[in-house]
């Protein structure tokens, strides 16, 4: 992984802490911006070391809510599913190629496809996990929670990340 | 061996997100009192609903005599229903004679503050020095943390946990728990509890040596408890020695009215002013 992209991550967690964690819309719309770290890992990434940063990931994202396990567990169960969504989105890579694949230069419709349908998985995942039942608040949060992170994720990764990488 | 490490070594991709995950849901539920409590909660409905099933197969072949026991204890509680009623009759022409005040509203009569919830022992534990029994009644038909748990013989213990359905009790035969209680012919107080040997038999604690105590006496709840009603029956006094360490109390040996081995119909006690002692009761620690 590049050093610059390395740093990139780094301060989109330390944003996510300090300023997105803050950015919670009604009570029912989270802003989970640093999940765009965790699907923009390097694919040749062995998978051990792909979850095992995952779940630090999330560990860190609970401590700083003070809810333990919960993004931990929802971040490892996304990632898990995130290569397996690659391949089925982009039918022109097989999983032999993943090396040479570049998510940088993909179209904005690839980028849609990729993030929100995951960015709804882990939304519907964390919810059913805080609350441990699903009822229409739940259903409410999981929606509004998608479509926020969705939202700012697609703008973040158009407009500073993607730019930037393909340069 | 070979072929276990080959296992391993050929999932160990799997058997490494099943360990994260593992740890994962570990934290999720130790760590956050929500996810805590639904856990536990979960897990005594499912021991509940077991040991229901269980006990509905075991109680078939009780039934007669079960049936005998409840009878016998209707008819008693009738009589005492009725003796009441006389008994407070009386008491209101008794009251100095006056024609337009010949017989007393029923609101200066003295309303007791414990109610009753019948339930049934689903499981219970005797042989070890913590035991616990688990009740077919849970905070959807109005059961709390430390409510009294009785037989029709004598007292059982305190409820400590509750789910919806299902409530978990800290028994009399639990070296933790200690009863107010007293010397139904003295009124002198002292404290029960079970030394974790004998089931039949606990120990009336800090009754001074200068009181004389008689082999036969009675031993009743006190009004120190909030749990259950004054003058509930407990045991009757069976052998009383000289402390061996010196300690200015006797050593009190009581043989337990309710037997625990065929424990099965309760009441659990409601205290209609539970919330009220509880609340003065944290007043003092305002003024320690």
């Amino acid at each position: 992984m590049p050093l610059r992209l390395f740093a990139v991550f780094l301060m989109i967690i330390f944003l996510q802490i300090f300023f997105f964690n803050a950015l919670t819309l009604f009570d029912l719309a989270y802003a989970f911006v640093f999940i765009i770290v965790l699907l923009l890992l390097p694919l040749d990434w062995d998978y051990k070391w792909v979850i095992s940063l995952a779940f630090v990931v999330g560990i860190i994202m609970d401590i700083s809510v003070l809810k333990l396990g919960i993004h931990a567990f929802t971040s490892v169960l996304m990632v898990t599913l995130r290569n397996s969504w690659i391949y089925i989105i982009t039918p022109q890579i097989n999983p032999n190629d993943k090396i040479d694949f570049k998510p940088f230069s993909q179209s904005f419709g690839w980028s849609l496809a990729y993030f929100t349908p995951l960015i709804f998985f882990y939304s519907l995942i964390y919810h059913l996990l805080a609350d441990l039942q699903f009822t229409l608040n739940t259903f409410w949060k999981f929606f509004a929670t998608g479509f926020y992170t969705s939202t700012l994720v697609l703008l973040i990764y158009t407009l500073f990340i993607k730019t930037s990488e393909k340069r | 061996m070979q072929r276990l490490l080959e296992l391993f070594f050929r999932y160990n991709n799997l058997l490494f997100f099943i360990f994260l995950q593992w740890i994962s849901l570990y934290l999720v539920f130790r760590y956050n009192d929500f996810h805590h409590e639904v856990l536990g909660s979960y897990l005594i409905s499912i021991s509940g609903y077991i040991q229901e099933k269980n006990h509905a197969i075991r109680s078939y072949f009780l039934l007669a005599e079960e049936n005998e026991k409840l009878m016998k204890e209707n008819i008693e509680l009738k009589q005492k229903l009725v003796q009441t009623q006389e008994a407070l009759n009386a008491a209101r022409y008794r009251i100095p004679y006056s024609r337009k005040f010949n017989l007393l509203p029923d609101s200066l009569f003295p309303v007791s503050v414990f109610s009753f919830i019948p339930g049934r022992i689903v499981q219970n534990s005797i042989y070890d020095p913590y035991n616990f029994f688990l009740v077919n009644k849970g905070t959807k038909h109005g059961v709390y943390k430390e409510m009294g748990v009785i037989s029709s013989d004598g007292v059982v213990g305190i409820i400590i946990e509750t789910s919806e359905n299902y409530s978990l009790g800290m028994s009399l035969l639990n070296k933790h728990l200690r009863i107010s209680s007293k010397i139904k012919s003295t009124n002198i107080h002292g404290t029960i509890h079970w030394r974790g040997n004998n089931p039949k038999i606990v120990h009336l604690e800090y009754v001074p040596l200068h009181i004389p105590v008689q082999v036969g006496d009675t031993v009743i709840t006190s009004s120190y408890s909030n749990f259950f009603p004054e003058g509930y029956h407990i045991g009757k006094i069976i052998e009383v020695k000289d402390p061996k360490d010196g300690q200015g109390f006797h050593e009190i040996l009581v043989l337990l009215a309710t037997d625990f081995y065929k424990l099965e119909n309760i009441y659990l006690v409601q205290n209609q002013h539970h919330t009220e002692i509880q609340t003065l009761k944290q007043r003092i620690l305002q003024y320690k």
